[in-house]
């Protein structure tokens, strides 16, 4: 158990400086090295959750250094799938975000608990990965938003040029979707009711509200000019709901 | 004239603003719950009721939310009708607007389920037992059994509750329940979820040294023995947390005699009593199984179920037109 236990803190070393490495490689435009720190990130990182799956006998994202590692991780892959879409200043920028998200998990003590009665079903597990995935999509098209502010100085014309932003949202939102029907199964079964009055819940509904909302801009001629800073704004708002409501509210959603 | 109409509610300007002032408005009552822990509690279910009974000042923000929803209601249906109307003539961009008619039709039919299940819903609380316990729109509900499963660590793992429930009919049937895995009726408007469950001792069995005849004593229901009778009067805690059982020996032209006795098999010397010249040993406890449960009553389950159903076929689509717009 110790042993597992000391190869977990490895790895989640091990994740973090392959990732600072990919960040420092990306700085000096050393692709094909960077894409390697990468690659050994994902590896640490398989084995890190591979291993606390197995101590836990459960999915591994119960408590708040999984999901802060898995919130990394997913943000690490969607720089990757985006790489050639985006600019390098827009992919470091990304990774930055990723490696904040994994330094995040040495704040917390990493006691390994077994899950509660309540999260052991499948429900929980595909709940959370999926709304991880949309944060991700959403935190790209916000730094895609921000370096468009550079590019465009006040010429809305530009946000044309811009269809990723619109992309990126689409996808999160389709992810956010899921999340949001499979955490309303869950809720139904678990405590009898698809929603409840509680900090995260809630916030996540005016995610989706605010990212459904912002599908639209593109076909409102006198709100485009806006498009760029809402979804700057966006990402104010997913940090709201992703540490904001776990740590300074009363939620029930603790991570 | 009727397009006109329907143009000038579902002005897609219009809506815009009106989402950002719902989405403003939800984060103000975030807020102002969590400010207000005495009035809030935490995790509550969607009781609409709630913020009526009675009426405060507190609760503003949910007065002002229901008037912006329902403006924001009023714009998507009207938004709604007129994607149907276009998609008619449409020639192009047919799939775009699908997605939009049925992601739109799914908020519309949640939050029209919201509305219901938040002013006629119901929940409440009930402790589950041999004994039948009446709940409205199932049955006579009793516990059978109850059984928890615990990690290494000795962290419950799930506990699993099998009830037995009862029509005035006099026909019964059997559902097990276990942490999310409710018991659910009337397709899933009322459901039994439980919260915990463990044994509970209630009585006790005793052994009758001299023939080893055993006795199931049950709170004041009196045992004849001998010439006398024995009641058990209850069983509680002592200090040193061990389960004490108090008896009364009643016997004619005799006054009734008060007996203690541990519940334990190691204490040897006071697990046991002496009636009517014979020694009465503890041999084990009567349980019998107790499970904290929630009821709900969600009468737009049916909405919510078609709202499901919209929402997934709208995100499959969805899905399909992300992936014509990244080719």
């Amino acid at each position: 158990m110790s042993e597992l236990e000391s190869i977990i803190g490895f790895s989640i070393t091990a994740a973090t400086v392959a990732l600072a490495a990919a960040v420092l490689l990306s700085m000096f435009n050393r692709r094909s090295e960077a894409t390697l720190s990468l690659i050994l990130f994902s590896c640490f990182s398989v084995i890190f959750f591979g291993i606390r799956a197995y101590l836990k006998d459960f999915f591994p994202f119960t408590d708040k250094v999984e999901s802060f590692m898995t919130l990394s991780a997913l943000i690490t892959f969607c720089g990757m799938i985006y790489r050639d879409k985006v600019s390098n200043k827009e992919f470091i920028t990304l990774l930055l975000l990723a490696l904040a998200a994994a330094l995040t998990t040495f704040v917390f003590t990493d006691h390994i608990r077994y899950p509660t009665a309540y999260l052991r079903t499948i429900w929980y597990p595909i709940h959370v990965p999926f709304s991880f995935a949309a944060y991700a999509f959403w935190f790209l098209a916000g730094i895609n938003a921000i370096f468009a502010i550079r590019v465009l100085r006040g010429n809305s014309d530009g946000i044309q040029d811009r269809p990723l932003v619109t992309q990126l949202n689409r996808n999160g939102f389709i992810f956010f979707t899921l999340a949001m029907l499979f955490g309303g199964i869950w809720g139904y079964l678990a405590w009898g009711a698809y929603f409840m009055w509680d900090p995260k819940i809630l916030w996540s509904v005016i995610l989706w509200l605010y990212y459904g909302n912002l599908l639209h801009i593109d076909n409102l001629p006198h709100f485009r000019k806006w498009k760029i800073p809402l979804y700057t704004i966006g990402m104010v708002l997913i940090m709201i709901t992703f540490v904001g409501t776990g740590f300074f509210t009363r939620s029930i959603h603790k991570f | 004239m009727i397009y006109r109409t329907v143009e000038i509610l579902g002005n897609r300007h219009a809506g815009f603003i009106l989402c950002l002032i719902v989405i403003i408005n939800l984060a103000a009552g975030s807020l102002v719950m969590n400010m207000n822990p005495e009035i809030y509690p935490p995790f509550f279910p969607f009781d609409l009721k709630f913020f009526f009974q009675p009426t405060l000042a507190v609760h503003w923000w949910l007065y002002i939310l229901l008037i912006t929803f329902g403006l924001f209601a009023i714009n998507m249906v009207a938004c709604f009708v007129e994607s149907i109307i276009r998609l008619r003539t449409a020639t192009t961009g047919r799939l775009r607007l699908f997605v939009g008619i049925f992601i739109h039709a799914a908020l519309i039919l949640t939050m029209a389920a919201h509305v219901y299940d938040g002013f006629y819903g119901n929940s409440g609380q009930a402790t589950l037992s041999p004994q039948p316990t009446s709940i409205a729109g199932i049955g006579d509900v009793s516990a059978l059994s109850v059984h928890s499963t615990h990690h290494p660590d000795g962290s419950l793992k799930d506990t699993e509750a099998i009830l037995k429930i009862a029509q005035p009919d006099g026909s019964s049937t059997r559902q097990r329940i276990a942490y999310n895995e409710p018991a659910a009726f009337n397709t899933g408007q009322r459901e039994i979820i439980i919260q915990g469950g463990q044994k509970r001792p209630v009585g006790v069995v005793l052994i009758r040294k001299s023939d080893g005849k055993m006795f199931n004593m049950m709170p004041y229901q009196p045992q004849q023995i001998s010439d006398g009778r024995l009641t058990l009067k209850g069983i509680y805690q002592s200090q040193m947390e061990v389960l004490i059982a108090q008896f009364v020996w009643e016997k004619i032209s005799e006054q009734p005699q008060l007996l203690t006795m541990a519940l334990h098999d190691g204490m040897v010397r006071h697990n046991k009593i002496t009636v009517a010249n014979d020694v009465l040993g503890y041999k084990e406890m009567l349980k019998v199984p107790v499970v904290a449960v929630m009821t709900r009553y969600n009468p737009a389950i049916p909405i919510i179920l078609l709202s499901l159903l919209v929402a997934i076929i709208g995100t499959v689509l969805q899905i399909y037109y992300a992936r014509t717009q990244s080719s």
